[in-house]
């Protein structure tokens, strides 16, 4: 608990979140990106070569105040269930020709310590929405082995929205059971 | 005369799934065209009154989810102040609400907010979130336009390129906007005209409901 505050924390103090408008970062041209670029179909790809596991994805991007608050728990719980057969993906969604987004991105997921992929979507931002049916972010997806979409935690609904008690609930049925609470 | 009966208990099932399932929107979860405008009482303003839903007398009511604290709201506010301008001279009322608990999102944040992006309407704050939860919004911005018999005629976009203020600049996802879809269902709605389209996708950050 206390290793996940201080990450909050030093994260909040090094993006200024709660002031999108603070956009200073140290960027070291030099470092290689953590964040591979993929289109629609490139993603299609990733999914695919992930087929075999239970995939968590987590749809991200800098201007979303409440995915770089909430960044900290996939980190967390990426730790806890690495091991056990679930595998951790990010994907951020901000705008390709956004450079200082991006490279505020890459100095984020460095500094988060999130030792899983990441992968940056190279379309439209509405159309990237309209793709994976979503009204915002942060939104979580939960792909079963098969390839198929289990569940999704979104904030789409005023009356039904997620926490990160939700998402470790929905991981440990996954574990006991294959299916998470409320799968369709 | 079993079968029959099976056969209405049947169709009886399927028509309430089907109301069921056509009650909210194309994206909201929880309003639909054609549903009435929720009733609030006495929110608190960043002009220090306090607003109802039944202080709102004009022909077309519009209200729009904001956060203070959001790129796309401050992305939009240049827009939202431009459209209330343009109809300052028509029967037309223009709310602005936040229910948001984050404290730069709360009402003195609001008021200084109001005050540095020059807002020309009434800009209200729900702690108890219901406005937000009764209207289905889940994006800031995200607007909704109501007619005379405050039936809702629009919700979602303002436009169809939302910006979003990153850095001090500006950005439109889609260019400059061409299809300016709450000013044209207010416009249509005033002239008694139907409204097309009537949902859009609304794009911008997530409200924060509290458990």
């Amino acid at each position: 608990m206390i290793i996940r505050w201080f990450l909050a924390a030093a994260l909040t103090a090094i993006l200024g979140c709660d002031s999108p408008d603070n956009t200073e970062t140290e960027v070291n041209p030099a470092s290689p990106k953590l964040m591979k670029v993929v289109d629609f179909g490139g993603w299609d790809s990733v999914r695919r070569e992930h087929q075999s596991q239970v995939l968590v994805v987590d749809i991200w991007a800098m201007w979303c105040v409440s995915c770089i608050e909430r960044f900290p728990e996939m980190v967390s719980l990426h730790q806890q269930f690495k091991d056990q057969g679930i595998t951790f993906v990010s994907l951020n969604v901000d705008p390709t020709d956004d450079n200082e987004a991006l490279a505020e991105a890459e100095t984020f997921l460095r500094q988060s310590g999130a030792a899983f992929e990441h992968y940056h979507l190279q379309e439209n931002m509405m159309a990237a929405f309209e793709h994976f049916n979503l009204l915002g972010i942060p939104a979580i997806i939960f792909y079963g082995r098969e390839g198929e979409e289990l569940l999704r935690l979104t904030g789409d609904d005023p009356n039904n929205q997620y926490d990160e008690a939700a998402i470790r609930r929905t991981l440990l049925r996954l574990l006991q059971s294959g299916q998470p609470e409320g799968a369709s | 005369m079993r079968p029959t009966k099976h056969a209405v208990t049947l169709l009886g099932l399927l028509l309430l799934w089907l109301s069921a399932a056509t009650h909210s929107g194309a994206y909201n979860k929880v309003l639909n065209i054609g549903d009435t405008m929720p009733d609030f009482h006495q929110l608190p303003s960043t002009e220090d009154t306090r607003i109802s839903s039944s202080d709102l007398t004009e022909s077309v009511v519009v209200l729009v989810s904001l956060a203070n604290h959001c790129p796309w709201v401050k992305g939009m506010d240049a827009e939202l102040v431009a459209l209330v301008d343009s109809f300052k001279d028509a029967d037309v009322r223009i709310l602005g609400f936040g229910v948001n608990h984050r404290e730069d999102d709360r009402l003195p944040a609001m008021k200084e907010h109001a005050r540095h992006n020059g807002y020309n309407f009434s800009y209200v704050f729900d702690e108890s979130q219901q406005l937000g939860r009764q209207l289905g919004a889940t994006r800031t911005p995200e607007y909704f336009v109501f007619n005379r018999h405050r039936k809702l005629v629009y919700m979602g976009l303002l436009t169809n390129s939302p910006a979003m203020k990153r850095g001090g600049k500006i950005r439109h996802i889609n260019g400059e906007p061409s299809e300016f879809y709450v000013s044209d269902a207010i416009k249509n709605t005033l002239q008694g005209e139907p409204v097309d389209p009537q949902e859009t996708r609304a794009h911008g950050c997530t409200v924060k409901y509290e458990s």
